[in-house]
């Protein structure tokens, strides 16, 4: 009888321990997956899109506002050194990049866009699209860029540029086959006379898709 | 309702796991952040020879010297290093989209001049080795001879990059032009 009593204990004991175990093993997982994955994620993040106080966002675009600056945050710094890019002073100089359209979709070399602008008020900017790793795009028409000077506008003083594979008329930029594509826009601070004390919001373009493959 | 019943069990775990997080964060970030000279540095750098000009190629698909470089920009770059010598850079920017910018190792862009409709913009700076602080004259207390700003930088090593806008295919000879301004030279050659 004693011994019939003491096989279910012994049994309940290991029950009990292997239970015990278990949750300290997930416990345990539980915090490592939170600390360690959550911390180098959220670092991730925090380097590739940006944090509130270090990127300044108007519609599609997006402009680091430390870049270039001898007191730039390190997300900044790595953002950029990773990039093996040339920086220009934020302060300075105004450069936004979008690499997605204005409804938050990804922009891509397979679908037509419509970049339209009015009364940019720099004294001079440019807009060039490149492939995702920075480079031109080739295309037989050597078409890589429109800024204030050679853009065609309309008589209202607008702006329309069309990127897409084939050929259209007036500012076209072609985007062959380059897969997701990023749109940079740059433009100079409009630095004399009263302006400097008056900086008001750059009229940046809107991007629109109109159609895709 | 499971969920939130472990969650009000094991508040301590969680709390704990979430400082960490930020610990693990803070690490992280600071273990990967570069402050030593920066690839697209080192690049440019690396096609210049110290204290002269170097043109770089019309900005095309074959000839993209860095990422994201603007395609209608004609560029000039002079890696300085006033080391030993005092080292002179001087260029004249006449309208706006025309730049002389002044990048340290680090990316640092520590000195940017544009070009404004007003005026055409002259340009003389001294990368000074004996004499590091920084010191920026007003127009007002220079000689007549020296109207344009003179500006003693405290950096001793750095790249000065010289922007030219290509407006129009008629404009690029004028680009060219202005890029010869363009000069960067020690003390010691005679002007």
């Amino acid at each position: 009888m004693a011994m019939n009593l003491k096989v279910p204990t012994i049994l309940m004991v290991i029950r009990r321990r292997i239970k015990m175990t278990f949750g300290l093993l997930s416990k345990i997982g539980i915090f490592l997956l939170i600390s360690i994955g959550g911390g180098m994620a959220s670092s991730w993040y925090a380097v590739e899109m940006g944090m509130p106080f270090n990127i300044e966002r108007q519609g599609p675009w997006t402009r680091w506002t430390g870049a270039g600056q001898s007191d730039a945050d390190p997300y900044s710094r790595t953002h950029f050194s990773n990039r093996a890019q040339i920086l220009f002073n934020a302060n300075l100089t105004i450069r936004f990049e979008a690499t997605v359209d204005d409804r938050n979709r990804r922009l891509h070399s397979s679908c037509d866009y419509l970049i339209e602008g009015r009364n940019i008020n720099s004294p001079w900017w440019t807009i060039a699209v490149f492939d995702n790793r920075g480079r031109l795009i080739p295309n037989a028409a050597q078409r890589y860029s429109f800024n204030s000077e050679t853009v065609a506008y309309s008589p209202d003083g607008s702006f329309a540029i069309r990127l897409a594979r084939e050929t259209r008329p007036y500012n076209w930029l072609p985007t062959t086959q380059a897969g997701r594509i990023i749109v940079v826009f740059e433009a100079q601070k409009n630095l004399s006379g009263a302006n400097i004390l008056a900086q008001k919001k750059l009229n940046l373009p809107t991007i629109k898709r109109i159609s895709c493959r | 309702m499971k969920s939130l019943n472990f969650l009000s069990h094991n508040w301590r775990l969680l709390l704990a796991a979430l400082t960490a997080a930020g610990i693990v964060h803070i690490y992280t970030t600071l273990a990967i952040v570069h402050y030593g000279e920066v690839a697209g540095y080192t690049l440019l750098a690396a096609q210049s020879p110290a204290n002269q000009i170097k043109y770089l190629p019309e900005v095309t698909p074959q000839n993209q010297s860095l990422p994201f470089l603007m395609p209608d920009t004609r560029y000039a770059v002079c890696r300085f290093d006033a080391s030993n010598r005092t080292v002179h850079i001087r260029a004249e920017l006449p309208a706006p989209g025309w730049s002389l910018s002044m990048h340290a190792p680090n990316g640092d862009n520590f000195l940017f001049v544009a070009g404004t409709i007003d005026r055409t913009t002259k340009i003389n700076i001294v990368v000074n080795r004996n004499n590091p602080k920084f010191e920026a004259k007003t127009i007002a207390e220079l000689p007549e001879e020296k109207k344009s700003p003179v500006i003693t930088i405290k950096r001793k090593h750095g790249i000065a990059i010289f922007k030219a806008p290509i407006n129009a295919l008629a404009f690029r000879r004028i680009a060219d032009e202005q890029l010869n301004l363009f000069d960067c030279y020690e003390k010691r050659r005679r002007r």
